[in-house]
């Protein structure tokens, strides 16, 4: 029997941990067999209770012995997260104002002030609900609903999201109008995009998710999957098709953009693929996706140097992107860590389970 | 023994204790032990700590593997961690017969 000292010992380990997702796995298995070792080490005379104690003691204090293994960039970025979510409930208004002022800041030296507003004013309220939802989210009795959202609830958060994203788009429009070649490109690539992200087979990484069952594409997998590959065909025709349909004006290089930002955003057509994709560490996916538009725009600078603002922004993007995903990864993976430790202390204090 | 009467010579030890073989943590740690006849207690949670700046450094590397029955973190040591080890044991041998001379031992 076990008197849950293991567990308890390694709750604590975890918690003064500074650590990413991948390196706080490995310490805490390794931790644990060296634990199981010594118990089993320790004069089968003693108690089983009394064994675990005395290794958990030989070990040191968890707080100690976790700061020995010193803190990783990872692991510091995942813990300042933890505070900046922490002090996006505390102040939501403070935090949407000041995150969104850099934005602003960004499109003033950028375009102007009509487009920072355009662009400043919808993202603000975006990231204020975003940050009221989050608060809601930690009020206590609080019960996540990841299905069963009423109808009607669905369609306002659909809103939330989709209004302020059109109304950058309107305001910008009417801050700068394009050309007709221009909307032309962007719509067809939208479209083509709105198609793959539709016909994807499924919604989260969870095979068994009762919310992705009833979507369209996993009820009609072969006529989802035709519509995939037809999105995804569409858009790597796009370039050539500019180069001849009149209403593009022969903008095969604006297409060709259009086309690797497609390439970085829209779902992969291959089921197969989706899972290659879901199997690696989202800093490479970003990386590989953000290579085609990356590569692109360094070949229009070594044209012609003034472009390298495109090129300035793009990348930061991509290195923003890839950092953020990268801290909500490994961020994801070590509340599941805790929750299993979490779990298992449990169980070994109500009925024993083994160490 | 304490790990500050190690005298910073702990990388030397786990390095030595992998030579022969291949080993997880604990093993590495038993080793150390029956080598110096129970004189060197190593802190425990201080061994991991170091076998992980180790393998940072290249000096050693390694893998998940069964290791009777269960799946283990098992060190072994690189190239670099071999030469790294003789050049430790070089300065550590030259440190011995130093001080040995200083206390009128003799050689």
């Amino acid at each position: 029997m076990s008197s849950g000292a293991v567990q308890r010992y390694l709750l604590e380990f975890n918690d003064a941990l500074v650590a990413g997702a991948g390196r706080r796995e490995r310490i805490l298995a390794e931790v644990e067999e060296h634990l199981r070792d010594s118990i089993a080490a320790i004069d089968s005379g003693l108690a089983a209770e009394a064994a675990e104690a005395e290794a958990v003691a030989r070990f040191g204090a968890p707080a100690e012995a976790a700061e020995r293994f010193g803190p990783d960039p990872l692991g510091w970025a995942q813990r300042a997260s933890g505070w900046f979510d922490r002090w996006r409930v505390a102040h939501p208004w403070v935090v949407a104002v000041l995150t969104v002022s850099q934005v602003i800041a960004f499109t003033l030296w950028l375009s102007g002030l009509t487009s920072a507003l355009a662009v400043g004013l919808p993202l603000l309220v975006m990231v204020t609900a975003l940050n009221l939802v989050l608060r809601r989210r930690t009020e206590p009795g609080y019960r996540a609903r990841s299905v069963g959202l009423s109808r009607d609830r669905r369609r306002l958060a659909v809103a939330l999201v989709w209004i302020p994203i059109t109304a950058i788009v309107v305001l910008t429009e009417i801050a700068h109008p394009t050309t007709t070649w221009f909307r032309a490109i962007v719509l067809y690539y939208l479209v083509c995009a709105a198609a793959v992200a539709w016909a994807r087979p499924s919604c989260c990484p969870d095979p068994a998710c009762p919310g992705c069952a009833t979507r369209w594409a996993v009820r009609h997998g072969s006529a989802a999957a035709g519509v995939r590959y037809a999105g995804w065909v569409l858009a790597l025709a796009g370039p050539a098709l500019a180069a001849v349909v009149p209403v593009a004006a022969g903008r095969s290089s604006t297409a060709l953009f259009a086309l690797t930002v497609f390439a970085a955003v829209a779902p992969l057509p291959t089921r197969r693929g989706q899972q290659w994709v879901r199997r690696r560490r989202p800093a490479v996916v970003v990386a590989l996706r953000s290579t085609p538009i990356l590569a692109l725009e360094v070949l229009n600078v070594v044209r012609d140097p003034s472009h390298w603002r495109m090129l300035l922004i793009i990348g930061a993007f991509a290195a923003y992107l890839a950092t953020a995903r990268e801290i909500w990864w490994s961020r994801s993976r070590g509340d599941e860590i805790r929750r299993r430790l979490h779990a298992r202390t449990h169980q070994a204090a109500d009925g024993g389970a083994p160490v | 023994m304490a790990r500050e009467s190690l005298g910073g010579q702990l990388d030397l030890l786990l390095l030595s204790a992998l030579r022969a073989e291949p080993a997880h943590g604990y093993a590495v740690i038993e080793e150390v032990r029956r080598r110096s006849e129970q004189a060197f207690d190593l802190p425990e949670s201080s061994v991991y700590p170091a076998l992980h700046r180790l393998e940072q450094a290249g000096m050693l590397d390694s893998e998940w593997a069964e290791v009777s029955g269960r799946r283990r973190r098992v060190y072994r040591l690189t190239s670099k961690g071999r030469s790294a080890l003789g050049k430790r044991r070089g300065e550590w041998l030259r440190l011995r017969r130093g001080i040995g001379a200083a206390l009128g031992e003799a050689n």
